[in-house]
């Protein structure tokens, strides 16, 4: 910035210069502020419950899919708009660490969709800082909304849920009973299909990846992103399916799928399952060498 | 690095520094809230209010295997047979997914009935009890002590034919 003829700046100009805090890095701050403030309790809980060496094993209760979009999204958003910050700026950053002083995490996560949803409203063009928002929002609805919808629909979930599991079973052995949520069979085993078990749980975080890896690659979403969100929510459902149907065979093999291991392995081979859709959805960006986050060309 | 990136990066430091504290005190967004913890304390109440109405503890019946679903007996001295002398009263999840578990173990010859704030229900009032739940939590948030955060509502099984003692209980007391 120049002043008159000289083209060098002014000794105050360029003072005000070294204040100014560009619109993405400012962004990224709030964005981590919300999510260290979110995700905290998990990481002390399992530092109480585990230890820390354990816990750290455990990515303090974590999970990859979530270490994976905040990564993402913080990084999207550092290389987001340079612009100086807005008076609109300002008093959301103002309203968002007021809400951060609530004491509890969901708060927490619902001020970071509505940061995300602002970031979103307001860039009309398809950016970095709007992919990082994308991203942010999705992580939110997973976190917060996903939770509210699976605890006020869990009877008709569960119910849809044991009857596909039933269904199945009783393609692979006789006798099979459905009863609501309770799935039994002829030799006295049952099932009884709760909230935690829902396909729903994986398919908001089989979402998040896809929406991260996605937006990384390009903020800007094309038709085609639908089919690929669609085959990520089929194959959710079908690892969970498969998991839940298996658990039917006996008690051996639902308490070896009910374990903590079995969960885990679930958890990554979804988020493999998850991220590997997702990047055959954007491969033909990334081989054309479109700018993108996920390592290729720039 | 500009002073701007600087003060931002000293500004976040701080924020997080009164900010995370208080979120740890309280533990993960499920302790001290999760329907385990919710069922003990319920049960506690149950037991309490039930002595006041002359019934004792007399045995537990699981749900499910584990028995982190179950019911919880009750008898009160009567002449064998007569109405009300028993009920099974347990804590069950507010998103109504021990319901199937109910009926099925007790739908045949007697009547479930589901109690939230004092009313009596005849299924799990699932939107009131979530509703009325995240609102008790909020107003901790503030100190206040009023509303509930219990993760759990009453369900109560009595005899078809007997009929009645349920509502007849002043489960405002609970």
């Amino acid at each position: 910035m120049s002043i008159g003829t000289d083209a060098s700046p002014s000794p105050s100009l360029a003072l005000r210069g070294a204040w100014t805090v560009p619109r993405g890095q400012f962004m990224a701050a709030l964005y981590l502020v919300g999510l260290i403030n979110g995700l905290a309790p998990d990481v002390g809980a399992a530092i109480t419950k585990y230890g820390v060496a354990m816990a750290a094993a455990n990515l303090f209760g974590v999970t990859v899919i979530e270490l994976l979009a905040s990564a993402l999204a913080l990084r999207l958003a550092l290389r987001g708009s340079s612009a100086p910050l807005s008076r609109a700026d300002l008093g959301m950053g103002a309203l968002f660490l007021v809400l951060m002083a609530a004491p509890s995490p969901q708060v927490s996560w619902m001020a970071i969709g509505l940061l995300a949803s602002f970031d979103v409203l307001r860039n009309r063009t398809a950016d970095w800082s709007r992919a990082a928002a994308t991203v942010m929002l999705a992580l939110s609805v997973h976190e917060v909304w996903g939770r509210v919808a699976v605890n006020l629909l869990a009877m008709p979930l569960t119910n849809l849920e044991a009857a596909a599991v039933a269904f199945t079973l009783g393609l692979l052995r006789d006798g099979v009973t459905l009863n609501g949520n309770l799935v039994d069979t002829p030799d006295g085993f049952g099932l009884a299909i709760v909230a935690g078990c829902l396909s729903m749980h994986y398919i908001t975080a089989g979402l998040v990846c896809w929406v991260a890896i996605t937006q990384a690659a390009r903020p800007a979403w094309k038709a085609r992103d639908l089919a690929t969100a669609a085959l990520v929510v089929l194959a959710m459902f079908a690892l969970n399916h498969a998991r839940l149907v298996g658990m039917g065979f006996g008690p051996d093999a639902y308490h070896a799928l009910h374990s903590d291991l079995g969960a885990q392995v679930l958890g990554l081979v979804t988020l493999a399952a998850a991220a590997l859709i997702a990047m055959r959805g954007v491969r033909d960006e990334t081989a054309n060498g479109t700018a993108n986050e996920l390592g290729g060309a720039r | 690095m500009k002073l701007g990136s600087l003060a931002l990066a000293a500004g976040l430091v701080a924020v997080v520094a009164v900010t995370v504290p208080p979120k740890l005190a309280r533990g993960g967004p499920e302790a001290g809230e999760g329907y385990a913890n919710s069922r003990s304390r319920l049960e506690g109440r149950i037991d309490a209010f039930l002595a006041a109405q002359g019934y004792q503890r007399a045995g537990l019946i699981a749900l499910s295997g584990d028995a982190h679903y179950r019911v919880l007996e009750y008898a009160r001295p009567a002449p064998a047979g007569a109405c009300g002398d028993t009920l099974r009263v347990g804590a069950v999840p507010i998103n109504g997914e021990a319901t199937a578990m109910l009926d099925s173990q007790f739908a045949d010859g007697g009547r479930i009935s589901y109690v939230l704030s004092g009313r009596v229900h005849d299924a799990p009032p699932v939107f009131e009890a979530y509703v009325s739940e995240k609102f008790g939590r909020f107003l901790r948030l503030f100190g206040a002590q009023s509303g509930t955060t219990l993760n759990a509502l009453v369900a109560v099984v009595e005899d078809e034919a007997c009929a009645g003692t349920v509502a007849r209980l002043p489960w405002k007391e609970l």
